[in-house]
C-alpha cells in the first residue's frame, strides 16, 4: 500500500519520460488486451450469460406462467392452465416461432418436442380443456410435463448447470429440489470423471517419460543437445493434425504396431488387440502431443540445480538414491509440478484428439460441449459445462502459480 | 436465355436485367462431400460453371445444426444445402429454410412435364427432390469367402461372422437395424417405435450394446459416409452400415473386396434446400434449376447409382444403359429402387424422426459414452 502523500510525491517527481514510456508500454500492449477482450472476456460472459438464460423461452410461455403462478406442483394443474398455454402455443405458431419453443422445451423434458409438435397439428380445432389435451397424447396428463413446463417459465434457470452433473430439478415450485437423473440419461458425471482420469494419466505418463529426458537435456552439450532439443521441439512444429493421423496409421487394426506384434507372434492375427478408438488411444496420443510441456519446465529448473550439491551428497556417504530422493529430486520439484499442472490443464480441454482417436469409451468433456453447441445446439448446456471446465482450469492455474519457480529466486 | 427471349414478351430491360443476373449468378453450395459430391460437381457443377457461374461447394456432414446456428446467428454464408427429408421436415417448419415453389425452380422435361414429373411428393414447401439412396450394409468379401452375410440379422450375428462393425456416429439406421433383427417386422418398424417409445428405443440400443460387447463384435463409429468403405478396405472392421453409392463407389473405381447386402435397406430421399436469408437467392434458385433439369440430374447417375427423383430422367438412364463413368458398368443394378433390391426395404421414416430426433439423440448419446 502507498500513501497518498508518496504517491503525490512520486507523481511530481517522475518525469515525463517515464510517464511516456507507461504510454508506450500501454501502446505496446493493447493489441493483445484488445485480443483478450474481445476473444476470451467477451466469449466466456457470454457463456456465462447462455448457461442461465431462458428469457425467450419465459417469454414465450408468458401467459402459461401466470396461470401457474401459483400451481402448487402436486398435481396436473386445471383446465385453466391448458387454456393459458394453448393461447401460448396458438401464439407462438403465428408468430413461427413453435419449432423452437419445442425445441427448447425438450431440453428441459425429452420427448417436450415431439408433444408439441403433435399438439400443434390439432391446436386449430383443440379445446383448451385437460380432457382435449390427454386425448391428443396421454402425456399432457402427466405431472413430470407440467413441471417441465413451469420451470420453462422462469427467465433464469440453474437447469443447465444440474444438467451438467446429471441432476435434474425434482420440484420446481420448491425453492430448491435436486434430483439425480435416470440411469439411462446419465452422461455428464461419467464424462468428467472420465477426463479427470485422463488428465492424471496424462499427467503422469508425460512425467515419467519427460522426467529422464530433461535430465538427458541438462547435461547434455554441443550436438547432443542440439539433437535431443529438436527431437523435443519437433513435434510443435508439425500440425497436430499429422500428428494425430500418424498415431492412427500406428494404431489400427492392420496398423504398424498390430501387424509387428503378429509379425513377432506375439498376437493371434485373427485376435488382433484393439488400441485405436478407445481410453487407450486417446491416453498415449495426448500424452505424446503433450510430451514437450513436461520436458521444457523440468528442463528449465533443472539447468539450475548446482551438480556440486550432489556430488557433496555422494561425498558425504549418500547412496545414489539418496542423494536421487533427498537432494537432486526435490529441488527440480517445481519444475515438474508446473509442467504437469500445465500438462493437466491443457488436457482438461482437449478435444481433437479424443475426437479422432478415442471412440465412444476415449471420448472427454470437450467433446461433449462441442456436441452441444454445434450439433444438438443446447448452448445453455454449453456453456455451463464450459463455464465449468474454466473454473476447474482456473483452480488449476492458481495451484500452478503458486508452485512455480519465482523469477527472483534466479538471482 | 435466348429461349426466353423468343417465347416472352417481356421488355428488353428486364430480359437484360435478368440474363445479366443469370450469368455472373455465384452461390454457396454445401454438400455430404466424397462420391457423392463428386457425382453432383461432375454431374452438373461443372457444366453450370462453363455457363459462366460460379459455384463455392463446401462440405458438411449432415444435421441440423450448423444449418441452424448460422441462420440463428443471422451470418447465412451457405445457399443451398443438400439434406435428407427428415432433417428439410423440421428446418422448413422450423422456419430456417426460405419456402421455394417448385414449379418456379422446375425445368421442363423432354416431353414437357413439369412438377409432375416427380415420381416422389415433395416432403415440404422447402425441399426440392434431388435423388434416392440407402442405407444398407455392405462387408469384406475377403473375410467371409465360404458363407456371406445375406439378411440385417447376419449384421449381428458374431458367431458365423465374427469381426468389428462399422456404425454410423447417430442413431438413424442403427435403431431401425436392431429392431428387424430383432425380429420386428420391417414393415412395422416405425408404428412399433412410435407406439413404444422409450421402451423400444432401449430394446434398439440393449440389441446394439450386446453386439459392442461381443468378445467377437465391437461397434468403430464413422463420421463421414467416405468412411465405411474405407474401413472395410483397410480392415479395420469386417462390416459396416453405410450409403449404397459410397460402397459402389469403392467397388467399381478402387476394386475393393467389398459386397453390398440390400436386404433390410433403408431407401431415403435426398432434397436441396435454400437457407433464410441466403446471400444468393436468386443465384440459388437459377442454379436448383439448372441441377433439377432432366439431363442434369441424370449426369449425376454416371458417379453414383443414386436414382433420381424426376420420372424423365430415371427413362434416360434406363433407355441409355451402361450409365456409368466406366462406361461399361450397368447402374440400374444398383439403384435402390431396382426390384431385386426392394424384397425387405424400409423407405425412411422421415416422421418419425423428424418428431423423436431430439430426445433419442440424447438417449444416444448416454448410451454412446457408456460403452
Amino acid at each position: 500500500m502507498v500513501s497518498t502523500t508518496n504517491a503525490l510525491t512520486y507523481l511530481k517527481t517522475s518525469s515525463w519520460r517515464m510517464r511516456r514510456t507507461s504510454v508506450v508500454g500501454f501502446m505496446l500492449m493493447a493489441p493483445l488486451a484488445l485480443l483478450i477482450v474481445l476473444f476470451l472476456i467477451v466469449p466466456l460472459v457470454r457463456f456465462v450469460v447462455l448457461s442461465v438464460d431462458n428469457r425467450e423461452i419465459a417469454q414465450a410461455l408468458s401467459q402459461t406462467a401466470a396461470a401457474l403462478e401459483t400451481w402448487q406442483g402436486a398435481d396436473v394443474p386445471g383446465d385453466a392452465a391448458f387454456a393459458a398455454f394453448n393461447r401460448d402455443l396458438v401464439r407462438e405458431t403465428e408468430k413461427g416461432s413453435i419449432a423452437k419453443l419445442g425445441a427448447r422445451l425438450n431440453f428441459f423434458q425429452g420427448g417436450m418436442n415431439s408433444l408439441i409438435r403433435k399438439t400443434i397439428t390439432r391446436s386449430s380445432d383443440l379445446e383448451p380443456t385437460r380432457t382435449a389435451f390427454e386425448a391428443v397424447d396421454k402425456r399432457w396428463g402427466d405431472l413430470k410435463t407440467w413441471r417441465a413446463i413451469k420451470l420453462a417459465t422462469n427467465p433464469a434457470i440453474p437447469e443447465y448447470y444440474f444438467n451438467a452433473l446429471d441432476l435434474r430439478t425434482a420440484d420446481p415450485t420448491a425453492m430448491v429440489s435436486v434430483e439425480v437423473k435416470p440411469e439411462a440419461q446419465r452422461v455428464y458425471m461419467r464424462l468428467w470423471l472420465r477426463t479427470i482420469l485422463v488428465a492424471l494419466l496424462v499427467v503422469f505418463v508425460c512425467t515419467a517419460i519427460g522426467y529422464p529426458i530433461a535430465y538427458y537435456l541438462s547435461n547434455a552439450r554441443g550436438l547432443a543437445f542440439a539433437v535431443a532439443m529438436g527431437m523435443v521441439l519437433l513435434p510443435f512444429w508439425t500440425p497436430l493434425l499429422a500428428r494425430i493421423a500418424s498415431w492412427v496409421i500406428l494404431l489400427e487394426n492392420g496398423g504398424v504396431i498390430n501387424s509387428v506384434l503378429v509379425a513377432l507372434g506375439l498376437v493371434d492375427d485373427a485376435n488382433r488387440p484393439q488400441i485405436l478408438h478407445n481410453l487407450f488411444a486417446t491416453v498415449v496420443v495426448m500424452s505424446y502431443v503433450l510430451l514437450p510441456y513436461a520436458v521444457l519446465p523440468t528442463y528449465a529448473v533443472m539447468k539450475r540445480v548446482q551438480p556440486s550439491l550432489f556430488k557433496a551428497a555422494l561425498t558425504l556417504g549418500a547412496t545414489p538414491l539418496r542423494a536421487f530422493l533427498t537432494v537432486y529430486l526435490p529441488q527440480t520439484l517445481p519444475g515438474v509440478l508446473a509442467g504437469g499442472i500445465l500438462i493437466f490443464v491443457l488436457s482438461f480441454g482437449f478435444y481433437l484428439t479424443p475426437e479422432l482417436v478415442g471412440g465412444p469409451s476415449g471420448s472427454l468433456i470437450g467433446n461433449l460441449i462441442a456436441y452441444n453447441f454445434s450439433k444438438s445446439l443446447n448452448w445453455g448446456l454449453a456453456g455451463a459445462l464450459a463455464t465449468m471446465l474454466l473454473l476447474v482450469i482456473a483452480a488449476a492455474a492458481l495451484v500452478l502459480r503458486a508452485v512455480s519457480p519465482q523469477p527472483e529466486q534466479e538471482s | 436465355m435466348t429461349r426466353n427471349f423468343l417465347l416472352s414478351s417481356a421488355s428488353a430491360a428486364l430480359l437484360a436485367a435478368s440474363a445479366g443476373g443469370a450469368v455472373a449468378a455465384e452461390v454457396n453450395v454445401t454438400s455430404l462431400g466424397g462420391a457423392y459430391q463428386r457425382s453432383q460437381e461432375l454431374g452438373y457443377g461443372q457444366a453450370y460453371e462453363k455457363a459462366g457461374n460460379k459455384i463455392n461447394w463446401n462440405v458438411y456432414s449432415g444435421g441440423l445444426g450448423e444449418v441452424r446456428s448460422q441462420v440463428e446467428s443471422g451470418n447465412v454464408i451457405w445457399d443451398v444445402v443438400d439434406m435428407n427429408n427428415a432433417d428439410s421436415n423440421i428446418g422448413c417448419a422450423e422456419g430456417i429454410f426460405e419456402k421455394i415453389d417448385l414449379a418456379e425452380v422446375t425445368e421442363p422435361a423432354p416431353d414437357g412435364a413439369g412438377v409432375d414429373d416427380y415420381l416422389i411428393k415433395r416432403p415440404n414447401d422447402c425441399a426440392i427432390g434431388t435423388v434416392i439412396y440407402s442405407w444398407t450394409y455392405a462387408y469384406n468379401k475377403q473375410v467371409f469367402p465360404a458363407e456371406k452375410p445375406t439378411v440385417v440379422a447376419d449384421y449381428f450375428d458374431t458367431a458365423k461372422f465374427p469381426g468389428k462393425r462399422g456404425i454410423w456416429s447417430s442413431p438413424t439406421q442403427a435403431i431401425e437395424m436392431a429392431l428387424m433383427a430383432d425380429g420386428v417386422p420391417t414393415k412395422d418398424i416405425y408404428d412399433y417405435l412410435e407406439e413404444n417409445g422409450e421402451e423400444a428405443v432401449d430394446r434398439a440400443l440393449a440389441k446394439l450394446k450386446a453386439l459392442h460387447e461381443d468378445r467377437n463384435g465391437g461397434l468403430v463409429f464413422w463420421n463421414g459416409g467416405a468412411e465405411p468403405p474405407e474401413l472395410l478396405a483397410k480392415g479395420e472392421v469386417v462390416m459396416s452400415t453405410g450409403w449404397s453409392g459410397r460402397f459402389y463407389d469403392a467397388v467399381v473405381k478402387e476394386g475393393a473386396p467389398i459386397e453390398q447386402v440390400w436386404d433390410g435397406q433403408i431407401m431415403d430421399f435426398q432434397n436441396f434446400v435454400v437457407l433464410k436469408g441466403a446471400p444468393h437467392l436468386d443465384s440459388a434458385k437459377d442454379f436448383l434449376r439448372f441441377a433439377t433439369a432432366t439431363d442434369n440430374i441424370a449426369e449425376t447417375v454416371r458417379y453414383i447409382p443414386y436414382a433420381p427423383w424426376r420420372k424423365s430422367a430415371g427413362d434416360k438412364i434406363m433407355a441409355n444403359e451402361p450409365w456409368s463413368e466406366d462406361g461399361k458398368t450397368m447402374v440400374g443394378p444398383y439403384l435402390s429402387t431396382a426390384p431385386a433390391n426392394m424384397t425387405n426395404y424400409l423407405e425412411m421414416g422421415s416422421d418419425y424422426w423428424q418428431n423423436h430426433q431430439d430426445e433419442i439423440n440424447e438417449r444416444w448419446i448416454a448410451w454412446k459414452s457408456g460403452l
